[in-house]
């Protein structure tokens, strides 16, 4: 069993993060690092205020554009970007070939390579790949996720065979050529001229035990990474891709691998496709983060972004960095939650960046943190341009656990108790616990009002019978707000909520659906349908031979 | 129950949200009014003393941005506030403005009791005993006929409420009359009638309170203040013979309570067209006594023989609910005055029929994770609205939600109900005619699961809420509501699940037809009519 984390910055507990989920998770820890100094948090819905003139995508579902203000200036936020990295360095950071010229220009160490557009044919391809030489790679100009890179081509055959894979079955035909170059994957965070965050991105593998089949090894691995918020939303599958790649190992889902040998199921390392994300800072040489740091200066209004880079050992056995990507609008969850290493917190790196002035000390951060969905829900549901989260007032917290016995049971004395917190200042909330006793969790910016309210819950009360109050100390982070949980409004709002999910799933469906019916109508597959019938039966007649 | 008649402005018709409903009125409802013009609103929080939480809002006009406190904007100064809050002060001001007020004396706490009744020992009786920073009422004793009675009040208002600071001034019978005005210019008056019925010799005093309580219900500043059928009222009845089951004669109005507060059941009541020149001079000159006043509201106790009245307070931020939903009269929009007032450039702008969702907006507010919301402006155009019943087997089969999603998908306004008839009513409402026109055959078509006999359509001509609701029947809290709603999430997750399912099948079905041999196979072919296409 190989070691794993399950803990990581303790400010961004499983808990709070479980208030952000997909691509809201990018934004949500940096504007909660800048709430959390006492900065004023505005979200917004698309094209608001300076969002028209920023360059944004799919942003329909609010939850991603935020700002965030001092008394002095303001400064807007796409996920992890901010309005310091230019639009024109975004515009150099999606085209590969200008983060190439530019990366060329100042020196970083690039893989040799060209771009195609849709209307070169595959044969210039491949001159141009015998110029270069193989080994080469090929990608889809506009791709992501690792949709349809091949890399390792070692041969002409294999390329001619690969391009018409991407280019006409895959429909991209823009591509892109490059030398293959063998080494590590890594993710490398700067920030202008320092490297916050450097994780190495494994491709999807399994570790044998010698007792267990590779099927149910995927299957233990993805129930722990459903234990690391980042890694919740991308399980390892056993698709038709990863069979035909340990086919080719000699394996099938079904095998036993022997004790500590590491199965991979892939040679893609996004963690999107079952990728382990470990953390490297301590361990990186200095030259490596040199390459990084190089690479984000290359290009003019980025100041701050991901690198990817392969870790390459040359000729000269010298260890150098070869970029061959730059993400200004970079996801972190791979840097915060590593599956090995530390959790660095490049969140916290950002907004010393914009707002230098409120750089403060990890430990002094209070761990608490705003419902993420109500605040949203407004804009959500169309009738908002934008929502002020409710300002921290003391960043100093002291909280209490208060468990109360007796009869407490009546919403009515709930409600008594909120209103008696909120008079006081308090946040917390109120849950009922399995024996009918309530427990009560409330902070404050000092021990004497927390003193005050347990007065409160000791008087006589014409809602309740209170018998006793059992009182500690509360460690684990807080929502603002007061919630009395189990109100027919929280759940009201977890129904919205999965109500406004299955809507973006259905969008969701209804591209695959678009996809699948046109390729269904196209012309070649209609002209190829005695074909194919063909082809069943040579498959039949094959399986008749082998059994 | 037949149907009732909306009876106030048509804007105004099921454009009220539970939020805006009862205290919040004139918040909403000026809000609405801007909002509807295009105007920029934003609502946000501010906390008092107590740390209790106060909806506040602002309106803006591109650079120009005015801040309310709910029908007050930030023309009246807060100098001008801070006398109306004080019922001394502001008669200091009216007397030395030469306008009529109550005869009295105001007593601080160094005033012992004795020194108040000796003051009271001059004055006609009957008098009047209020504090001088009370609101709503509180701590006022009106009518007070002797000195014996005042003795025994005194006490009860310095002590038991804790009022030190009263007026004591006397009493002038008449009809209290609440009067608006902005500037120079009356908009309105209300008179406040304590709860009563109207026999019509057929009904009972019974029925004929509950056909009250249903407009009532209708009625969005009163929905929530009923007529209770209380001790009070039973014993008021008695009073004059009466009880629950009598017919009162037809035309004959018996009254249920004393006092005619709007929260125990009392009616407001247009009298704008009662008001005389003199009556309405006073309450003009009452304003411009106060520096820095330029709307307000006065209380005033009408003196119609004589044509004169004297002013008892005057209110700087006067409830309007009264004025745009009376029980009896003529509704007047104080709502579209104000918002005129401050931004008259907007005074002939098209207001959209669309409202916003105040419950929605307001939550996270009041939950206190959110400090400000602004607002998303109306849709610019005309709507266009359609009313579909859908019969068939249409409820129990997931239809609401269904039609939900397509009209979001398609940018319509509108709300999906269940129907006592096992019909569904579906209300939809956009920008594009045709868009809600076509979304008959949408109907039509429904969820997998229902079967649809007929649609019935016809226009929709009544406000219609941004965003889609699916109309719930009880707002009541059971433990029957949640186990439903628990249901309902359940059902939720797994149509989520299958979707799931659903689209994952066809992504791989799109890789496998993609990867398989037979396309594999026929790459020769695909790539010669490629080659042919060129």
């Amino acid at each position: 069993m190989e070691e794993i984390n399950t803990e990581w910055l303790p400010h961004l507990s499983n808990e709070i993060v479980a208030n952000a989920h997909g691509n809201l998770l990018d934004a949500y820890v940096v504007a909660l690092e800048g709430w959390r100094r006492g900065l004023t948090l505005k979200w917004h819905a698309k094209d608001h205020e300076k969002f028209k003139d920023m360059s944004t995508w799919f942003v329909d579902r609010p939850g991603q554009l935020f700002s965030l203000s001092s008394n002095e200036k303001t400064h807007y936020f796409f996920r992890t970007r901010g309005d310091k990295v230019t639009n024109e360095a975004v515009e150099i950071g999606k085209d590969k070939d200008k983060t190439k010229l530019a990366l060329k220009q100042a020196g970083v160490p690039v893989p040799e390579g060209k771009q195609f557009s849709a209307e070169i044919k595959n044969e210039t391809i491949m001159e141009y790949a015998s110029d270069i030489g193989y080994p080469v790679v090929v990608k889809p100009t506009d791709g992501s996720f690792g949709r349809g890179v091949i890399s390792n081509i070692t041969s002409q055959n294999e390329l001619d065979y690969s391009l018409t894979y991407v280019r006409s079955e895959l429909n991209y035909p823009d591509i892109i050529l490059e030398k293959y170059i063998p080494g590590d994957e890594y993710r490398l965070y700067v920030v202008e001229s320092q490297v916050v965050g450097a994780i190495h991105r494994i491709p999807a593998h399994v570790v044998g035990d010698g007792v267990n089949s590779i099927k149910s090894l995927i299957n233990s691995k993805n129930s722990d990474r459903s234990l690391n918020p980042r890694l919740i939303s991308c399980p390892i599958t056993l698709s038709k891709e990863t069979l035909e790649f340990i086919e080719k190992k000699g394996y099938t889902a079904d095998a036993v691998p022997p004790k500590s040998e590491t199965v991979f199921l892939s040679d893609k390392s996004n963690i999107s496709l079952g990728g382990d994300p470990v953390d490297v800072l301590d361990e990186i040489p200095e030259a490596i983060k040199n390459v990084a740091v190089r690479a984000i200066q290359a290009v003019k209004g980025l100041n701050h972004g991901a690198v990817d880079l392969i870790r390459h050992t040359s000729h000269s056995s010298e260890e150098i960095g070869v970029v061959l990507e730059l993400n200004p609008t970079a996801q972190l969850g791979g840097i915060l939650f590593p599956i090995k290493g530390d959790s660095r917190d490049v969140p916290a790196a950002i907004i010393d960046y914009y707002f230098p002035e409120t750089k403060m000390d990890a430990m002094q951060k209070p761990p608490v943190y705003f419902d993420l969905q109500e605040v949203l829900e407004p804009i959500a549901n169309n009738n908002a341009v934008s929502t002020q989260v409710k300002s921290l007032e003391k960043v100093s917290y002291y909280a209490q656990r208060y468990k109360v016995s007796g009869a407490v049971h009546k919403l009515s004395y709930h409600h008594w108790m909120k209103t008696k917190a909120l008079s006081l200042s308090l946040i917390g909330y109120i849950a009922k616990l399995d024996d009918d006793n309530i427990e009560v969790v409330v902070a404050g910016p000092d021990k004497e009002t927390l003193t005050q309210f347990k007065t409160h819950l000791m008087e006589p009360n014409q809602h309740a019978e209170v018998i006793g109050v059992e009182e500690e100390v509360w460690e684990e982070p807080l929502k603002i707000g007061f919630e009395i949980q189990g109100e027919r409004k929280s759940i009201l709002q977890e129904l919205n909520n999965k109500d406004n999910d299955l809507l973006e799933i259905k969008k969701a469906q209804k591209v695959w659906e678009k996809k699948y019916q046109n390729m269904i109508g196209s012309y070649s597959w209609q002209i190829t349908r005695p074909l194919r019938a063909l082809g069943g039966v040579v498959k039949r007649i094959k399986g008749n031979i082998h059994t | 129950m037949d149907e009732i008649d909306f009876k106030w402005m048509p804007h105004h018709e099921g454009a009220v949200p539970p939020a805006g409903q009862g205290k919040r009125i004139s918040t909403y409802t000026v809000a609405l009014e801007a909002w509807r013009r295009g105007l920029n609103v934003q609502f946000y929080s501010v906390f008092d003393d107590e740390n209790s939480l106060k909806v506040r809002y602002s309106i803006g006009n591109e650079n120009r941005v005015h801040h309310f406190s709910l029908s007050m904007g930030d023309k009246v100064t807060q100098e001008a506030f801070d006398v109306c809050a004080n019922k001394e002060l502001t008669k200091q001001y009216l007397s030395k403005a030469g306008v009529p007020v109550p005869e009295g004396r105001m007593f601080n706490e160094n005033s012992d009791e004795e020194e108040i009744i000796n003051f009271a020992k001059t004055m006609r009786f009957p008098v009047v005993l209020k504090p001088t920073d009370g609101n709503a009422g509180k701590g006022v004793f009106a009518n007070i006929q002797s000195i014996d009675e005042l003795r025994g009040i005194i006490p009860y208002v310095r002590g038991v409420l804790g009022f030190k600071e009263i007026i004591v001034e006397n009493y002038i019978p008449g009809d209290e009359f609440r009067i608006c005005v902005i500037e120079d210019r009356l908009l309105g008056a209300m008179n406040r009638r304590p709860a009563s019925i109207l026999g019509d010799g057929k009904h009972s005093v019974k029925q004929l309170i509950d056909q009250i309580n249903q407009i009532r219900k209708m009625n969005p500043h009163l929905t929530s203040r009923l007529i209770k059928k209380d001790r009070e009222v039973i014993t008021m009845l008695e009073r004059k013979g009466y009880n629950m089951n009598s017919i009162p004669a037809d035309g004959e109005r018996v009254f249920l309570r004393e006092k005619s507060n709007l929260s125990a059941g009392g009616d407001a009541i247009d009298v704008t067209d009662e008001l005389t020149q003199n009556v309405k001079n006073i309450a003009i000159n009452a304003g411009k006594a106060i520096p820095g006043l330029f709307h307000y509201g006065v209380d005033m106790i009408v003196d119609k023989e004589n044509d004169t009245g004297v002013i008892l307070e005057v209110n700087a931020r006067p409830g309007i609910g009264g004025h745009l939903f009376p029980m009896e009269g003529k509704p007047r929009d104080f709502a579209k005055e104000i918002i005129d007032y401050y931004f008259p450039e907007t005074k002939n702008d098209v207001r959209s029929w669309l409202f916003f969702d105040f419950d929605t907006v307001l939550e996270p507010i009041k939950n206190r994770s959110a400090a400000s919301v602004q607002l998303t402006p109306p849709p610019n155009g005309n709507i266009h609205g359609k009313k579909y019943i859908i019969s068939g087997k249409v409820q129990v089969v997931g239809y609401r939600a269904w039609i939900k999603r397509q009209a979001l998908l398609m940018n319509l306004h509108g709300y999906a109900e269940n129907l006592d008839d096992g019909t569904v009513l579906v209300v939809v409402a956009g920008t594009d005619k045709e868009v809600v026109e076509d979304f008959k055959s949408i109907c039509f078509k429904g969820p997998e699961k229902a079967v649809v006999e007929n649609v019935e359509q016809s226009d929709w001509n009544k406000p219609v809420k941004i965003g889609f609701d699916i109309i719930q029947k009880d707002y009541k809290l059971t433990p029957f509501d949640l186990q439903r709603a628990e249901k309902e999430k359940e059902r939720i997750v797994q149509e989520k699940e299958k979707i799931e399912r659903e689209k994952d099948r066809l992504n791989k079905k799109y890789q496998r037809v993609t990867t398989s041999k037979s396309w594999k196979y026929t790459y020769p072919l695909r790539r010669m009519i490629e080659l042919l296409k060129k």
